[in-house]
Order: structure tokens, then sequence, then C-alpha cells
């Protein structure tokens, strides 16, 4: 007994330390591991910014910056989106792919316009996403362009065992791609088609690449991992509209703050009849269409 | 001294891990045939494996329209299979039904590496097998409760940990010949039945869940995974037993094998049912969510790639409805197996392309593509059922022989007994006794070899056949005196498990070799009996000829082992007073030695006569 005596304290010693040192190793990698960018210190937010600058700068031979913008205080984007006025040209699709530095080969594209029969409306079972013609808009056809319809109630955030995507503050629902792991159940779960997944490296020729940037934007994704549109957001919490807005050529696409009364989107939801994809689903896009004439 | 204990249980475990090790390395040309084949399988996967890593998963037929393919489908099947042990110990525990009892250690087996196979299909799917710990808190961030993927990480792993431990525990018992531990057993396996039922029920409702996808988005969705999965689980695990029948000594009786089969039936009866029940649902409301059903059962405009997987998985699963329903199809074995093998295909097909791709094609845009495995992720897939099938190999490669009493600590060679050992046997009675003594020097409170595996293993498996066997009136006398024996030296009331290898053990060991001992046990024909002879110990025992036990005993192998690691396990026992065990279970193993050392030198040359006690009462 005397030798279990003199020898208890040893193991719980031993035990102690083995505790201890895992107990350190795991602050250790908590503290200064890889983080989610979900909750990440404003410090080493600023830190890991300046590696992205530093690299992106000396991979595409280009002063990238990388704008850490957060949400604007009264700030609830919105979209809306003319289907009386779209003619699939597809500018948008163009532009967001330029903007959003989004893989040419393959092709990566977050918008994605659908050629829909006027007799029928708007059913998806029917709905061409090649269509090719000569001219648009072709005779009998409407088109409806889908994109991330930024819920406010999203399936994707709920199912992803990572909380690597969630909503931010301004309603934009973004994705860590340095967090995802590339499960796929955000794509399963998205009802709209949104969510794109990265099933080789994204190439992107470097004088393509759109330097400016956001960490929860357009910075470039890498392979196995889900993007997706961010309603720009490099741009608009900088107070520009999305590219997809500004190079529309008809006008048909809105976009604003929804709580400023006095905002084009405010104007469009409180005089024009709108519609939501999927409604039953009760996802409550904040991306609205409307028939405007 | 105080070094001993920890030292010994290493030692223990150490000679476990070795004797696996060399269980799992001896085997026949099929055996290595079979290991060659899996082992080549594994390397094509692996190859493969390291093309989608270093290229991406884009060499996977897989899209952003059916972003979930062939891999999610296997998981899901596998998951399904998973479960099967619970169809097993269900039966086993709760209606306490013997025969299945046997086979639940291999359910659990198979459970586990259907798991392994499961973790391992959600590995190769993710797109970032580096960031899976991205999922593991505290580095990691796991978004549970909200996430359905987090709730079946974490019952999988639970699911894993359970059977595992379950497993090993009882494995590892055996093999160091005592008996599992009720306290970590029985609650645990207990805990595995609703666990079983949660894994797939969790698994559907992460395809239940979601509202973008109507063909998963129905409530029939997680009984029908639970029915389905209670198939292809039996299914495989009846051609496991019937493998392990033919090959092993391992005994499995037919009743139970047909029990299954006929659970089999039942569940496929409500798995068939779930599937009509949603197929005229579909059809008859006939909404836009029809279209899933529609390209599974009938393709989509000239689409109609699942169209004949949906129609054989159809036709093999009533057929293996029909056979297994008939008691006739079912009891024979031609149709038996036809039958399980349409089981596994049947529901294979349907979980593996049946659930998965409809409910991506079309995908929430309405586009239609075809998607239809490529060779990598078949290479890929391949090699993680390869996996799966070579850690089930090995592990029934430990676990027979253990369970068997094959596979057991071994010193020395059993010396060849003759009427000589028995002298040598009859002189070692000082040693017993004062190996008692020790024991009870040692303060334990308890009778002296207590919960000894041989004692009741042995002892009960022996009043059991003396209850059936047709034994003389001799025969009467020494079940009498047998009886004695064991209350005065054993604890009866064994688990059933050790019970029936035991009692398989007796078949084997010519029982009728002791109704005829017993018969004419007063000439008492020793010079007919061998030391590796069953019916000696019987009749040691019957007699009471105190040591003669221990050493025909040995020869059992299962009780043989039970000997060797009631003298290894005195540390154990022991806890607390563990530098006088040790030093007393030295003692024991001078006593094994001694013993043997005195047999063996009976058999070399002493002429006396043997010194048998026959003070037996039941003699007279």
């Amino acid at each position: 007994m005397a030798n279990d005596d003199t020898h208890t304290p040893d193991m719980t010693r031993r035990q102690f330390a083995s505790v201890a040192a895992a107990a350190a190793a795991g602050f250790l990698l908590t503290a200064c591991g890889p983080r989610r960018l979900h909750e990440i210190p404003r410090d080493r937010l600023r830190k890991a910014i300046a590696d992205w600058e530093r690299d992106y700068s000396q991979k595409y031979g280009k002063t990238v910056t990388v704008s850490d913008g957060g949400p604007m205080p009264g700030v609830l984007f919105a979209y809306a989106l003319d289907l009386s006025r779209c003619n699939g040209s597809r500018r948008c699709v163009e532009a967001c792919v330029a903007e959003n530095n989004q893989s040419r080969d393959p092709q990566v594209q977050w918008i994605r316009v659908l050629s829909m029969n006027k007799d029928k409306g708007i059913d998806f079972s029917d709905a061409d996403p090649y269509y090719a013609p000569a001219q648009v808009p072709e005779p009998g056809r409407f088109y409806v362009p889908t994109a991330c319809q930024h819920c406010r109630n999203p399936p994707c955030t709920k199912v992803c065992p990572t909380g690597a995507t969630w909503t931010e503050k301004d309603g934009i629902v973004v994705i860590d791609y340095d967090w995802c792991i590339g499960c796929r159940c955000c794509m399963a779960a998205c009802p709209y088609g949104a969510r794109h997944f990265n099933w080789v490296a994204p190439k992107i020729p470097a004088a393509d690449v759109n330097p400016n940037m956001h960490y929860l934007g357009n910075r470039p994704r890498m392979r196995g991992v889900v993007e997706k549109c961010t309603w720009c957001i490099q741009r608009t919490r900088a107070g520009r509209y999305p590219a997809c807005v500004e190079v529309c050529p008809t006008g048909a696409r809105k976009f604003g703050n929804m709580l400023d009364p006095d905002s084009e989107i405010r104007y469009v939801l409180e005089n024009k009849r709108v519609l939501l994809l999927k409604q039953e689903l009760n996802t409550m896009p904040k991306f609205f269409y409307f028939y405007g004439t | 001294m105080e070094r001993e204990v920890p030292v010994s249980s290493v030692s223990l475990f150490a000679s476990f891990v070795t004797g696996s090790a060399r269980a799992v390395s001896r085997g026949g040309a099929m055996y290595w045939a079979w290991l060659a084949v899996l082992m080549l399988l594994i390397a094509s996967g692996l190859a493969a494996y390291v093309t989608q890593i270093t290229v991406g998963l884009g060499v996977t037929a897989m899209r952003d329209q059916v972003s979930w393919g062939f891999y999610i489908g296997n998981f899901t099947f596998l998951v399904g299979v998973a479960a099967a042990a619970v169809v097993l110990v269900i039966p086993a525990y709760v209606y306490d039904w013997g025969p299945i009892r046997e086979i639940v250690i291999f359910g659990e087996l198979l459970a586990v590496s259907a798991i392994t196979m499961c973790l391992l299909f959600v590995m190769v799917d993710v797109g970032r097998p580096d960031r899976l710990w991205h999922m593991m808190p505290p580095f990691g961030h796991l978004n549970f409760p909200r996430s359905i993927l987090a709730w079946d990480m974490v019952v999988l792993n639970l699911y894993f940990a359970v059977n595992f431990i379950v497993v090993t525990h009882i494995l590892y018992r055996a093999f160091t010949g005592r008996h599992y531990s009720p306290k970590v057993v029985v609650p645990l396996v207990l805990a595995s039945i609703p666990m079983a039922v949660g894994i797939h029920t969790v698994t559907a409702f992460l395809y239940n869940g979601l509202s973008a996808r109507p063909y998963w988005n129905s409530s029939i969705l997680a009984p029908q995974f639970l029915a389905s999965a209670f198939c292809s689980g039996p299914a495989i695990l009846l051609f496991v037993l019937q493998l392990l029948r033919r090959v092993t000594s391992f005994h499995i009786r037919d009743e139970a094998i047909w029990k299954i089969a006929e659970l089999m039936a039942y569940a496929m009866f409500v798995n068939l049912f779930l599937h009509g029940a949603e197929a005229f649902k579909e059809y008859y409301s006939n909404t836009e969510h029809l279209l899933y059903t529609r390209y599974w059962f009938q393709g989509i405009n000239g689409h109609h790639t699942l169209v004949p997987f949906a129609w054989t998985a159809v036709t093999l699963n009533t057929l293996a409805l029909l056979l297994f329903i008939v008691p006739k199809t079912r009891t024979n074995w031609v149709t038996l197996n036809i039958g399980c093998l349409a089981t596994y295909s049947g529901c294979y097909i349907e979980k593996g392309m049946g659930l998965i791709i409809p409910g991506l094609t079309p995908d929430t845009l309405g586009e239609i593509y075809e998607y239809y495995p490529t060779l990598t992720e078949l290479r890929v897939a391949a090699g993680v059922f390869a996996i799966g099938f070579l850690v089930f190999t090995l592990m029934l490669k430990v676990a027979v022989p253990i369970v068997l009493g094959e596979l057991v600590r071994k010193t020395e060679q059993l010396p060849v007994a003759s009427r000589q050992l028995w002298i040598g046997l009859a002189n070692s009675i000082q040693d017993w006794k004062l190996a008692t003594g020790n024991w009870q020097l040692l303060g334990r409170k308890r009778r002296p070899w207590p919960g000894d595996p041989f004692g009741d293993a042995l002892g009960e498996a022996l009043a059991e056949r003396f209850r059936e066997g047709a034994v003389g009136a001799q025969g009467q006398l020494v079940r009498r005196r047998l009886r004695q024996v064991c209350r005065h030296h054993f604890i009866p009331g064994l688990h059933d498990m050790r019970f029936d290898v035991h009692e398989a053990g007796l078949e084997r060991g010519g029982v009728g070799r002791l109704d005829r001992l017993a018969a004419d046990r007063a000439a008492l024909p020793l010079e007919k009996v061998r030391g590796d002879d069953l019916g000696a110990g019987l009749i040691g025992i019957a007699l009471d000829l105190r040591n003669a036990w221990l050493i025909a005993v040995r020869a059992l192998g299962p009780a043989g082992a039970g000997l060797e690691a009631n003298i290894r396990l005195f540390p154990d026992r022991g806890r607390g007073r563990v530098a006088d065990v040790d030093r007393d279970t030295r003692g024991f193993l001078g006593f094994g030695a001694d013993h043997y050392a005195l047999a063996a030198q009976a058999i070399r040359g002493a002429n006396r006569e043997p010194e048998i006690d026959r003070q037996d009462d039941g003699q007279q």
C-alpha cells in the first residue's frame, strides 16, 4: 500500500501535466490557429487582410486591396428585378463574372438567366438556361434571372455543419471560403441553385482579376469550396450598386436599403406588385421580382 | 514492484495485439487471395482518390446541378447496414432469444466496419478533407444543433464508439478468459438500439429537412430508411454467417438464420409498402413534385439513365419479399441466398442510385443533368468498400477464434497425458490447496476462483448437457456429484455467449465418451483417456479428482484459457494489493510449471500406480 501511496501522486502529476499540455495546445490552436471569419477578432482580421493583399498582389502582379468593410448601421439590403424589362441579354452575367473574379475555366456564374415560355409563366421545369438565339429577346419568351436570393430564412446557412456561411447584419448571406469544408449541404438545401462549387481549381487570367476585393466577397476562391453571389459586397458596402445593377441595359435591376423610406427599392416594394420565387418554401427572399409595366 | 500492475496489463494487452496479429497473418489460399483482391481494390481506389485530391471533385460526374452522387448514396446505404446490428441485438437481448445471441457480436463487427465506410465516404465526398477538423470543437466549430449533418457526425461517431467498445471489450475479455463485464456491455448494447435507429433517422433527416428537394422532403423518408436498413444489413450478415459456418467451426444454428430471414421479410414488406404509398401519393396527386419520381421510374424528356436501375430495384425487392415470406423458400439454402442477394442489390440500388440522384434531378431550376458515376468515382467507392471489407475480414479473423476459444494465451504445450499424468495431477493437489490458501490469506472475502470462466461456463454447460443427455443410473450419480462440485466451487449462471461456445466445444469434444466413461466409472479405464480428451475432464470433475480437472479442462481451449487467464489475471482482481497479488501470481505460475513438471516426470518413467482420490460419495 505504501508503494501505492507514493505512486499515486506521481500519476496524478503526470496526468495533470498532460492535461495541462493539451489545454495549452488547444488554447494556442484556438487562439492563433485558423478561425472562422464570422467570429474573428478585428486585429486578426486586419492581419489576415494584410496577408491576403500581399499574396494576391504577388500572385496577380497588380495592387490588390481587400476591404474589411462591415455592415453599415441602419442598412438592410434588398434587390428587385423587373421581369417585364429584362430582355435576356445576360450582360449582368458577364459583369458579375468580371467583378467577382469567378472562374473562367471552368465557368462559374453566380447569375443564371432562365428563358421561359410566356404561355406557361414561371415554370422551372420548362426553363432553358442555355438559350442562344441570334437576338434577344426571342418572341414568346421572357427571362427570369436568378442568383442568391439572400433569404431572411436561409436554408443554406442552417444546414452548414461548420458554420462557414451566415447572414451579415445588412442582410447579405456570405461564405467563409477558408472555413468551408465543401460538403455541399448548402447546395442541396438552396431552392434557387444559387450556390456553386469549385469542382476543380478556378482559373482567372491575372489580367482579368478585379483587384478591388472584399474579405467576404470576391477574393479568389480555392478548389473544393462553395461560392455564391454576395450582392457585390465590395461595392455595396462602399455605397455603390452591384455590378449587375449598374450594367443592366434595360434598368430592370433595382437595389437599395430596405430600411430607407426614400430608397428606390422601397418605392418598388410600396408601389409595385412583387412576387417571390418559391414563396411556399418560406425562405423569405430579399430578392423581389415584379412586373414594372 | 508498484509498476507490476500496469506492466502486466500492458503485456496482457500486448499479447492480445500480437495474438490478433498472429490470427490475421494465418489463413488459407482463399483467405490470402481475398486479401489480395481487397488490397488491389484499395490501391486502385487510393490512386483514384489521389487524382481526385489533386485535380478536385471535377473528376467525378458531380456538378452544381447534381451536387451529391454515388459517394453520398453509398454513405446512405451503409448507414443502413450499420444499423443492422440492432436487428440482431433487439431479439437477442430484449426477447432473450438464444440462438441469435451468438451472432450479435458479428452484427456489431459489421456495424463497426460499415460506419468506417460511412465516414470514409463522407471524407471522399467533401471538397476539403484537409479541413474536416473545422467541424470538431474546440478547434473547429460544429453548427450543432442546427445542422443535421452536424447531428449525423455526432451520432455516427458515437455509434461507432459504442460498437467498437462493446466488441473490443467482449473480445479482449474472451481472449483473456474472462466474462465481459455486464456493467460495461449491457448499458452500451441497450444504448446502441435507439442509437441504431437514431443514426438512420438522422441520416434520413439530412435529406428530409431540405424543402428545396421535394423528392426528399417527405415525412415517409425516415421510416422508409429504417425499413430498408432492416433488409440490407441482415442480408449481408446472412452471407457472412453462412460463410463462417462453412470455413470455421463456429456453430450457428439454422433457426437463427431463418429467424433473421423472417425479420427481413417483414422489413421488406414495410419497405415496399412505404415506397408504394409514396408512389401513390406522387402519381395520384400529380403535382409538380412528380417530376423526380418520374425521372426515377420513367425518365423525363428522353432522359432515362436511371430507369433500368429503378425497375431492377423494384423487381429484386419484390423477389426478396416473396422468397422470404414463404417459409419453404426461406429455409431452402439456395432460395435463401438468392433472396439475400436480391435484397442486398435491391436496397443498394434503391439507396445508392435511387435516393440521391432523383432527389437532385431535375435541379432546383428545372435543369436535367444526367448523372452517372465516372470511373474515378467507381474506383474510389470500390476502394472504400474494400477497406470496409478488409476491416471486417480482419476483425472476423480475430474474433472468430477468440469466440471459439482457439486464440488464447498459451505458454506451454499440453503434455500428452496418460494414466501417469493423472498421478502427476493428483500429486500436485498440495499446490492447489496452497494457492487457495494464499487467496484466502490475501483477505478476499469471496470463494477461491470466484467467477472462474471455467467454473461457471463449463459447469453450466455440463449441467445443461446432463439435463439433456440420456445418461444412465451411473450418469445420475455423476450428475449429482457434478452439481455438488459446481455448487461448491463455481458460480453457475453464466453468460449465454460463452455458454454456447462451451456447449459447442462439448459437442466437438466427445460427450459420448463422457457417458461411456461415466457408466463404468468404477473401472475408470484411465489409460484410454488422453489429456486432450474432454471426457477426462468431465470425469475428473465428476469424481472430484481435484487437480485432474485442471489439466483436462486446459485441453478444452476456452476453458483452458479461462484457467490460464485466471492465473494471469490475479493482478487485476487484486487491485489495491498490487505487490502481494503479483507475487502471488508468480506463485501461481510456478505452481503451473511444477505441476506440469510432475506430470512430465510421471510420464517419463514413474511406475507407480495412480493414486487417485476415490473418496467420491457417488461411489457406493
